[in-house]
């Protein structure tokens, strides 16, 4: 089942290969002049909305047929996430630099390449225009960040199926070819810049009906991922990072702010100790805003613990799965029952071990053991993120 | 030009697009895009020129991205895209350097719209998490709410702009 992660070099061989298409596809559908471009705000020509339309409704029956076949897990793809503010100010400030630039990045670098000047100026005015943000940044971090809204997908936000969806899409699309062409025809004398015969595109037309149609009865398969997550072996040939009892405690000593806790216990052993400022969660609520505001927090790691083992390493996988920073995510290896025995409730043995890095760290764990259970007693633990899960975990949405 | 090179069918093109994308979800679960290339250049340029670079920006960035910003699927992407749009233009004998303008702009005015234009764009599609290609187009494919908002918003902006700017292009 897709995606299917190529090989990491072999997919750039891929994505070099899917780019000269795309580039090909884009200057010899004409949008490597800004002439063609910005004959869409005109009324001239419609080419770009043609064009940018069929790809977009070619893409949304592929993806559903493919999941329908149980070949892409819908679970797995990148919906873009909804930042509702910040995408309304950025198209807006795209909408400006497309009347006045003429092209978008794409389009730009498709047409610097065929030799227009005035598209390599475009290019190098995105450049600028990425790096004042950089550096800008802090100014607009609250707009880009906030009003987050999960990643929701138009058909459930209308609440009707995939399939219907789009169906209507579909038929919406050929109403507004019929349409823009009638604009053309009143704002070029007579002359469409469409250059398909009125036959061919009927042809067209019937075809896309027959799809749409289509549509409506290929339901995607959509596989949650917490049914998954619900078998033991989860995750299984992931790669998991574990952290020692022993290197928290060290951390913990030395005021390392960099990692955070995920106490997947029950809240009841959770008030009881838990590690310094830990968040009360269940894997299920991983895709919720507080776990996403954890695990997506800049400069930290998050150190999952509970009783379990197994669970502590499906979690790991999940939040991977689910599209967190893999680097970012470890578990404590033994969980809390391990942490306990070993930092904080240390005995050690009657006789030193002969092993000298052995004896070390049981030296270090006799000292320090107490002092690690004092952090803990002073921090508060965060709060109990309460349980909210409504609909099935299927990747965060 | 002495004679006029014809564009491919735009259905055609668009169907041919949207299968493109759909393989490219179908391998690693993200479709196309072109401003992420360019951000990932614009990174990558400042990692070399300023490796301990205390922007706050790059700061998070590089604590969070351990890998290096070129050898990156979006990089070669572009790499591509570069070579098959010049194909393209060679194929279609399309390929000479010009600059386009519109009748009533000169091609100083031209050039200077272009780089506002690119800022602007650049920028907006920080914003927009993506550009017209992905944000707007893969966005619409996997059926985004975010996809459909912002290809409507910058779509929308556009024309509501078209008679302020007449002037660029008509």
């Amino acid at each position: 089942m897709g995606p299917i992660y190529p090989e990491p070099n072999f997919n750039l061989m891929l994505a070099l290969v899917i780019g000269f298409f795309f580039g090909y596809l884009l200057e010899h559908a004409g949008f490597s002049t800004s002439k063609k471009l910005v004959g869409v705000f005109y009324g001239y020509d419609f080419t770009v909305w043609r064009v940018f339309f069929t790809a977009a409704i070619t893409g949304m029956v592929g993806i559903l047929a493919l999941a329908h076949f149980g070949l892409l897990n819908l679970d797995a793809i990148y919906i873009n996430p909804l930042y509702l503010w910040s995408v309304i100010v950025g198209g807006i400030i795209m909408g400006f630099g497309f009347i006045i630039g003429g092209f978008c990045p794409g389009t730009s670098i498709c047409s610097t390449f065929i030799g227009k000047i005035d598209a390599l100026f475009f290019v190098i005015g995105v450049a600028i225009g990425i790096f004042l943000f950089i550096i800008g940044y802090p100014l607009v971090q609250g707009l880009h960040k906030g009003s987050y809204m999960g990643t929701p997908q138009l058909f459930d936000t209308l609440n009707i199926s995939m399939g219907l969806f789009t169906f209507l899409v579909i038929i919406f699309a050929f109403f507004t070819y019929w349409a823009v062409e009638k604009i053309e025809l009143k704002v070029n004398n007579g002359k469409s810049a469409d250059p398909t015969p009125k036959s061919t595109f009927a042809k067209i037309t019937g075809f896309a009906v027959v799809v749409a149609i289509f549509a409506l009865f290929i339901p995607p398969k959509k596989p949650t991922m917490l049914a998954e997550f619900a078998k033991p072996d989860f995750g299984k040939d992931m790669h998991i990072n574990y952290i020692t009892p022993d290197e928290v405690a060290v951390r913990l000593i030395k005021g390392d702010k960099s990692m955070q806790f995920v106490d997947l216990r029950l809240p009841g052993e959770f008030k009881k100790l838990a590690l310094p400022y830990a968040v009360n969660a269940k894997p299920e609520q991983f895709c919720q805003m507080k776990m996403k505001n954890v695990f997506n927090a800049a400069g930290k790691i998050t150190i999952i613990y509970s009783n379990d083992n197994n669970l502590d390493r499906r979690a790991a996988a999940l939040a991977t799965k689910v599209g967190y920073e893999p680097q970012n995510i470890w578990v404590l290896k033994g969980g809390f029952p391990a942490f306990k025995k070993d930092i904080l409730d240390f005995k050690p043995p009657a006789v030193m071990p002969a092993n000298r890095m052995l004896r070390t760290t049981y030296l270090f764990r006799e000292e320090f053991g107490p002092q690690v259970m004092q952090i803990l007693k002073n921090s508060k633990p965060r709060k109990v993120v309460i349980p909210k899960a409504k609909r099935a975990l299927g990747g965060c949405g | 030009m002495n004679e006029e090179t014809k564009y491919m069918n735009p259905y055609l093109a668009g169907f041919l697009l949207g299968l493109l994308i759909v393989l490219a979800i179908y391998l690693n679960g993200d479709g196309l895009g072109a401003s992420g290339a360019v951000k990932n250049t614009v990174i990558g340029t400042i990692q070399a020129v300023a490796p301990h670079s205390q922007i706050p920006y790059m700061k998070s960035y590089n604590a969070t991205h351990p890998d290096s910003p070129w050898k990156t699927w979006l990089i070669w992407e572009i790499i591509g895209l570069i070579i098959g749009a010049f194909v393209s233009g060679l194929i279609h004998n399309r390929n000479k350097f010009v600059i386009e303008h519109g009748p009533r702009i000169s091609s100083k005015t031209r050039l200077v719209a272009a780089v506002i234009g690119g800022m602007l764009f650049g920028i907006g599609s920080q914003f927009g998490r993506g550009c017209t290609s992905g944000a707007g187009l893969d966005g619409m494919a996997v059926f985004s709410v975010a996809g459909f908002l912002v290809t409507f918003v910058i779509f929308g902006t556009g024309y509501i702009l078209a008679p302020f700017f007449k002037k660029l292009w008509l």
